[in-house]
């Protein structure tokens, strides 16, 4: 597979084709990333297309210091949060969300109200650490890649990680539906051990 | 006494070798370590499991809709660079419902991903 560089590379030259198989490696990362954000799919597949569009119009002046990846990330995020900007987003709305059809046995160990409350508590992170979280938990990025994108050092992506996390550990673990999952998977892993 | 800090770089492989070596002890002779970590990693999981974007995965594995998408993606460039001044963001969706406008030129964003 060619990697995405010589594909910028070509696209600059005015390669469509290459431009468009970044389009396919990366597009459903992004509708995901901008799903995070917006939480409402025609606005997600509009911050896709938008953020697409500005790097390609802006192609010429990526220098490649940041992974291309990092790069249209960025652009994303900040294409989704302009669209909160201009459109009032109070509350999320969970009934909009797609259905699956098939049961995923991880998200049928989930209570719902459990994954609305970690939801709601993520929500609640100021913006570096939620980002840094979504990009770590979600997306798999590594720090290095995760400090491209929020266009800061190293150290305070990681920083705004652990600060993500623990915060969240202290607001989950005063719920008891968590702690009572928590003890029962304790208990399962020390059956397990047995 | 550990700091949670440690054990979180721990359990993201960004721990430095001595500290991975002192934690990786822990964990083999103290049960309370062990059920540190184990929350820790129990609640990593937890929070990746409530992705809100999890709920796209059913429709993003139906066959056509990516395609769709990248089409429209495409589309959109392919009219801005002819030079319309106003594109419609709503080509080849795929509800087909009429969204928002754009400008072409509007690329007015931060400089910075962070607030």
């Amino acid at each position: 597979m060619e990697a995405d560089n010589l594909l910028v590379e070509r696209a600059k030259q005015g390669d469509m084709t290459a431009f468009s198989e970044l389009v396919v490696r990366h597009q459903k990362s992004l509708l995901r990333l901008a799903f995070r954000v917006v939480r409402d799919l025609q606005t997600a597949q509009d911050v896709v297309q938008e953020s697409f569009f500005k790097a390609h119009q802006k192609l010429k002046s990526f220098e490649g210091r940041s992974a291309f990846k990092s790069w249209i990330f960025q652009i994303a995020l900040n294409t989704a949060k302009n669209k909160l900007r201009a459109r009032s987003f109070d509350t999320v709305d969970l009934e909009k969300t797609p259905v699956s059809d098939g049961v995923d046995i991880e998200e049928a160990m989930m209570n719902d109200d459990l994954k609305v409350m970690i939801q709601s508590e993520i929500e609640k992170l100021p913006t570096k650490q939620r980002t840094a979280l979504n990009l770590r938990i979600f997306e798999d990025l590594s720090f290095a890649e995760i400090a491209e994108v929020m266009a800061c050092p190293y150290d305070t992506a990681k920083a705004n990680y652990r600060h993500a996390l623990m915060k969240l550990r202290h607001q989950l673990s005063e719920s008891l539906v968590v702690e009572g999952w928590h003890n029962q998977q304790t208990r399962n892993l020390m059956e397990a051990d047995a | 006494m550990i700091k949670l800090e440690d054990w979180i770089d721990y359990m993201e492989g960004e721990a430095d070798l001595k500290t991975m070596g002192r934690l990786g002890l822990l964990i083999e002779h103290s049960r309370a370590d062990r059920e540190v970590l184990s929350n820790l990693m129990r609640m990593r999981m937890l929070i990746e499991h409530a992705d809100p974007a999890i709920a796209l995965e059913p429709l993003t594995e139906k066959a056509g809709f990516l395609d769709r998408l990248h089409d429209r993606v495409m589309t959109f460039i392919e009219e801005g660079q002819r030079g319309r001044g106003r594109l419609s963001t709503s080509k080849s969706s795929a509800s087909g419902s009429s969204r928002s406008e754009v400008r072409a030129d509007d690329s007015k964003e931060n400089s910075s991903a962070l607030d």
